[in-house]
C-alpha cells in the first residue's frame, strides 16, 4: 500500500478542500502526495480553475 | 424645482437589455422559471427605486447582480422549507466516479493540465459551455453549488440555509466538482489539444 495515499483517496481529500478545511494529518497527507503525484496535481489546478472560472461568470 | 433632468428613465432603458443576463443566472440558481422571474422583477424595482444608490463606482452591471444576489440569498432563506432538495438523485454518481480509478486506485486518465485560465477567461464561448454544463447538473447538485461558487456563501452557511447535514453538502458540492470537471474537458478542453500537451 502507498504510504502516501492512493489518487482515488486523494482527489475526493482535494475537492472537498474546496469547501472544508482538512484537518492538518490530512492537509499534510495531501501536499506530500501530490509532490510525486502529476495527476493529482492537475486534478486540484482544475478544481481551482473552476472556481476562477465562476468568479467571472458574471461578466458574462 | 430645479430642471435636473429625472434619472429614472433613463435607468430603466439601461435596465431592460440587462434583464435576460440577469434571468439567466437567477434561473441557474433556483432551478425555478417562476421564483427567477420574481427576483429579477424585484430587483429590478429595487434599483429603480433608489436610482441615486448607484453612484457609477462600478458598472451597472455589477451593480445590478450584486442586489440580484441579495434578493435570491433572501429568496433562498425565505422559501427553505419549500424547496424539497431530492438529494439522492444522484447516488449512481459516486460509482460512475470510482471508473475513472483503476483496481490500486491510480487514475485510468490522468487528469491533464488545462492550461492558464487567464487567456480563456475573456473568452466568452467558454462561459456559454460553462453555463451549460452547470445547467447539466442535477438540480439540488447545481443549487448548492452556486450558493457556494457563484454566491460565494460559507458551507456553513449553505448547509443552514439548506437545512442539510454538512457532510451532506460536501458530498453534493464534490459531485458538481466532478461533473463540471467532466463536462468542461469534454465540451471545452477536449478540443484544445493545445491547452492539454501543456504539462
Amino acid at each position: 500500500m502507498n504510504p502516501l495515499g492512493s489518487c482515488k483517496d486523494m482527489h475526493r481529500l482535494v475537492a472537498e478542500s474546496m469547501d472544508r478545511r482538512l484537518s492538518l494529518v490530512l492537509r499534510l497527507r495531501v501536499r506530500a502526495h501530490l509532490m510525486f503525484c502529476d495527476a493529482c496535481t492537475n486534478f486540484k489546478l482544475q478544481m481551482e480553475w473552476i472556481r476562477k472560472a465562476m468568479r467571472r461568470f458574471d461578466e458574462h | 424645482m430645479t430642471n435636473r433632468p429625472h434619472p429614472e428613465p433613463d435607468l430603466a432603458t439601461q435596465l431592460a437589455p440587462l434583464r435576460p443576463h440577469l434571468l439567466r443566472f437567477a434561473r441557474l440558481q433556483l432551478r425555478n422559471d417562476s421564483w427567477a422571474e420574481d427576483v429579477v422583477s424585484e430587483t429590478v424595482l429595487a434599483v429603480l427605486e433608489k436610482p441615486g444608490a448607484f453612484g457609477g463606482q462600478s458598472s451597472l452591471k455589477t451593480y445590478v447582480i450584486g442586489i440580484l444576489k441579495h434578493k435570491i440569498i433572501d429568496q433562498l432563506r425565505s422559501s427553505n422549507r419549500d424547496v424539497h432538495l431530492e438529494t439522492r438523485e444522484d447516488e449512481g454518481d459516486d460509482q460512475a466516479f470510482d471508473k475513472l480509478f483503476s483496481t490500486d486506485g491510480h487514475f485510468r486518465d490522468a487528469p491533464p493540465n488545462w492550461g492558464d485560465p487567464q487567456a480563456t477567461l475573456e473568452r466568452q464561448e467558454f462561459f456559454e459551455i460553462l453555463q451549460v454544463c452547470v445547467e447539466r447538473l442535477p438540480a439540488a447538485v447545481g443549487r448548492v453549488f452556486m450558493m457556494r461558487e457563484w454566491l460565494e456563501l460559507d458551507t456553513e452557511e449553505i448547509c443552514k440555509e439548506l437545512a442539510i447535514t454538512t457532510s451532506n453538502c460536501w458530498v453534493m458540492l464534490y459531485r458538481a466538482r466532478m461533473r463540471l470537471r467532466e463536462c468542461l474537458q469534454l465540451n471545452w478542453f477536449g478540443e484544445r489539444p493545445e491547452a492539454m500537451a501543456r504539462r
